[in-house]
């Protein structure tokens, strides 16, 4: 290429007029450079931001508004009624406000209890479900119901009679309809026969009613007794819930590592003899003679998480960590490197040399520190905020970390060259870590994000270098876990 | 911002230095792109293309020579890939083209405008063209135009003779430039 074309006088006024030209490219040249150049920087920061949007909606809907769950709230009907509710373990309630069923009262004129019907008897009307409801005639869930309240009946049994899910009924009077006290009474002994088997509701006649009048204090504490019967019997008879507290969480964190340097405290010198030139020392923070930046890492791990207390869980586990950083340097010829180690002896001067300069060199090159490092995190997590769902979280680590590898450059403690010398690390390590999170129950599986930090506790490199290195990281820690059974 | 300072914004892929960057030569560089190229769309095509792949190489550079240099080589060398892969390169280039040539004799200033010549340098066939630029006005070399355009040195050099004597031809008759007066005279003698 490098040839004598000015020669021409021809070739040099083409070169010279055509140099002089210029043109300027429409905006759309650059927009699209700059989409091209930083479009997956852009789909990250998006796609995080609709992420942590969503979680935030959610976390927001679950927080702030009342529990939609299809259950809650709901008063559980006679149809409702499991059929064989006998050897049903749950506990059963029912109200008489979710109900539309008005039954009259058919069985008044039944014979006595001894003569038990069939479901099919005349005279019998079983309610849906095998359940037959007896209430007074004309009476109504809102006569039962004053003002729309809501008057739940338990069902239930008397553990002493031979027929014990078979209630008493109350019989209905003349003069029902203005003793509040008998409503009351006629609610609270509604009869009830679970599971329709082949049990009867005790029939009954215009004689009994009288005699079950004057004995409505027997009747009254007949009740008592059956009273919450369901309940105490389904307690003795559940199998206990066995709690299930360990889960297994795995997790990735795309990071950004970054470190803090500390250097010796070098204090400035004055020489014993003046206008004596002293050795090149650099005074002050080290961090302000290196230029280094941050580089993307990720980490990623498995752990156990086991719930000591209903906001407190215990964690260990297995860590895989990439990190890096960035280092700006300059190329130069060889040159010798001085790297001096505080030792029981005192300071031990080790000669090396370096081709990488930090203040200058022929061109400048752009290093890359690695470094690959296997932790076991223990830690706490805590409950903040939160149900069994939607939940914040706020955990803590510390991190037993080896080092996998040691080629990275160190920076000479006099600063001005990068080396590497593998002895100078140390292999093991401690990082403690910090992070909050939002985790949400889904299915079978719990998922979580939030911010995480890193700090190295130690020094990258060895007690005896005087120059020290502090790596850090920042990111979002994505994790799935779930209950093991 | 000094080249230095852009430069190492650039390495750490800041947009603010990108965009200094190539306010700074993207002038120069459409107008290399558009003596290359087709028309003004090709040329910022290609513009775009080559400062993609600055930026995406700008580690590369070395700090040996001149970064606009550095930048020019790049750009080139993605206007002549643009049009190999377009195939506008292949079209025939014949010497009796140049011959039909229609150069609409109109009064110009006297004062020859760069881009009077840019405009005559288009109006040449795209293979005279492509030589020209890169023999003429970026310096590259017979051999180096052989190995870039995949042609014959020995093709290039006579690509370049027609070119230069086709353009020449072309900006006197346009009274951009005056005849070399040995050749007025010469031509005066046949008449």
């Amino acid at each position: 290429m490098e040839r004598n074309f000015y020669t021409d006088e021809f070739e040099e006024l083409i070169r010279k007029k055509t140099g002089q030209y210029k043109m300027y490219p429409s905006d759309r040249v650059w927009k699209e450079i700059y989409i091209s150049l930083h479009a997956k920087r852009r789909r990250f920061v998006v796609g995080m931001t609709v992420l942590i949007g969503g979680f935030l909606i959610l976390a927001g809907r679950e927080l702030l508004l009342p529990s939609k769950h299809p259950d809650a709230g709901r008063k559980i009907t006679i149809s409702d009624l499991p059929k064989n509710a006998e050897s049903s373990d749950l506990p059963l309630s029912f109200s008489f406000a979710g109900s539309k069923k008005t039954v009259g009262f058919q069985q008044l004129n039944h014979p006595p209890a001894d003569n038990r019907q069939d479901d099919t008897e005349p005279g019998y009307q079983p309610d849906v479900e095998g359940f037959a409801t007896l209430t007074a005639p004309q009476f109504n869930q809102d006569a039962l119901t004053p003002a729309g309240a809501s008057t739940e009946v338990a069902a239930t049994t008397d553990t002493h009679t031979s027929d014990p899910l078979t209630a008493t009924g109350q019989p209905p009077s003349n003069n029902l309809r203005s003793d509040n006290s008998s409503i009351e009474n006629l609610a609270s002994a509604t009869i009830i026969n679970i599971a329709g088997q082949s049990r009867q509701p005790q029939a009954l006649s215009r004689a009994d009613l009288d005699k079950i009048q004057k004995a409505e204090t027997d009747a009254e504490r007949e009740n008592r007794h059956q009273i919450n019967w369901l309940q105490d019997y389904a307690v003795q008879h559940l199998a206990p819930v066995r709690q299930h507290r360990m889960n297994l969480q795995i997790y990735f964190s795309p990071t950004v590592n970054y470190r803090k340097l500390a250097g010796p405290d070098y204090a400035p010198i004055k020489p014993a003899i003046p206008n004596v030139p002293l050795a090149l020392i650099h005074f002050g923070n080290i961090n302000n003679y290196v230029d280094h930046s941050p580089a993307p890492g990720y980490e990623f791990g498995g752990s156990m998480v086991y719930r000591i207390t209903r906001n407190i869980s215990f964690k260990a586990g297995l860590q895989f960590s990439y990190s890096q950083y960035y280092i700006g340097a300059y190329a130069s010829n060889r040159q010798p490197a001085a790297l001096t180690l505080s030792s029981y002896y005192g300071y031990i001067t080790d000669s090396l040399t370096s081709t990488i300069g930090n203040f200058g060199g022929k061109y400048r090159v752009d290093l890359q520190n690695k470094y690959y490092e296997l932790s076991a995190p223990i830690g706490l997590e805590l409950r903040v905020i939160g149900n069994g769902r939607l939940q914040l979280n706020i955990a803590g680590t510390l991190q037993p970390t080896y080092l996998l590898n040691t080629n990275s450059y160190l920076l000479t403690n006099d600063y001005t060259k990068y080396i590497k010398e593998p002895s100078l690390f140390r292999r093991w390590n401690l990082n403690g870590g910090l992070e909050a999170f939002l985790s949400y129950q889904a299915g079978g599986l719990r998922w979580q994000i939030g911010p995480q930090f890193r700090y190295q506790l130690y020094s990258t490199y060895k007690d005896q270098y005087p120059v020290k290195e502090y790596l850090m990281e920042y990111g979002i820690k994505i994790a799935v876990s779930r209950l093991l059974k | 911002m000094t080249e230095e300072a852009i430069l190492q914004g650039c390495l750490k892929n800041q947009a603010a230095a990108q965009k200094e960057l190539y306010n700074r030569y993207s002038p120069k560089m459409l107008a290399v792109c558009y003596r290359f190229a087709h028309n003004r769309e090709d040329a910022e095509d290609m513009l775009q293309e080559g400062f993609i792949k600055v930026f995406s190489q700008i580690h590369t550079f070395q700090n040996k020579g001149a970064f606009e240099g550095w930048i020019r080589r790049i750009i080139v060398h993605t206007c002549i890939n643009n049009l190999k892969k377009n195939k506008r390169f292949n079209e025939s280039v014949d010497i009796l083209h140049a011959s039909t040539l229609q150069v609409r004799e109109e009064s110009v200033p006297s004062i020859v405008q760069a881009k009077q010549i840019v405009d005559c340098i288009r109006i040449l066939p795209i293979g005279y063209r492509t030589v020209l630029n890169l023999y003429a006005i970026e310096g590259y070399s017979h051999k180096e135009i052989s190995d870039m355009l995949d042609i014959e040195e020995s093709t290039s050099r006579s690509q370049y003779t027609r070119a230069k004597q086709m353009l020449e031809d072309i900006l006197i008759r346009k009274n951009i430039i005056q005849k070399p007066k040995e050749k007025i005279e010469w031509l005066a003698a046949i008449r």
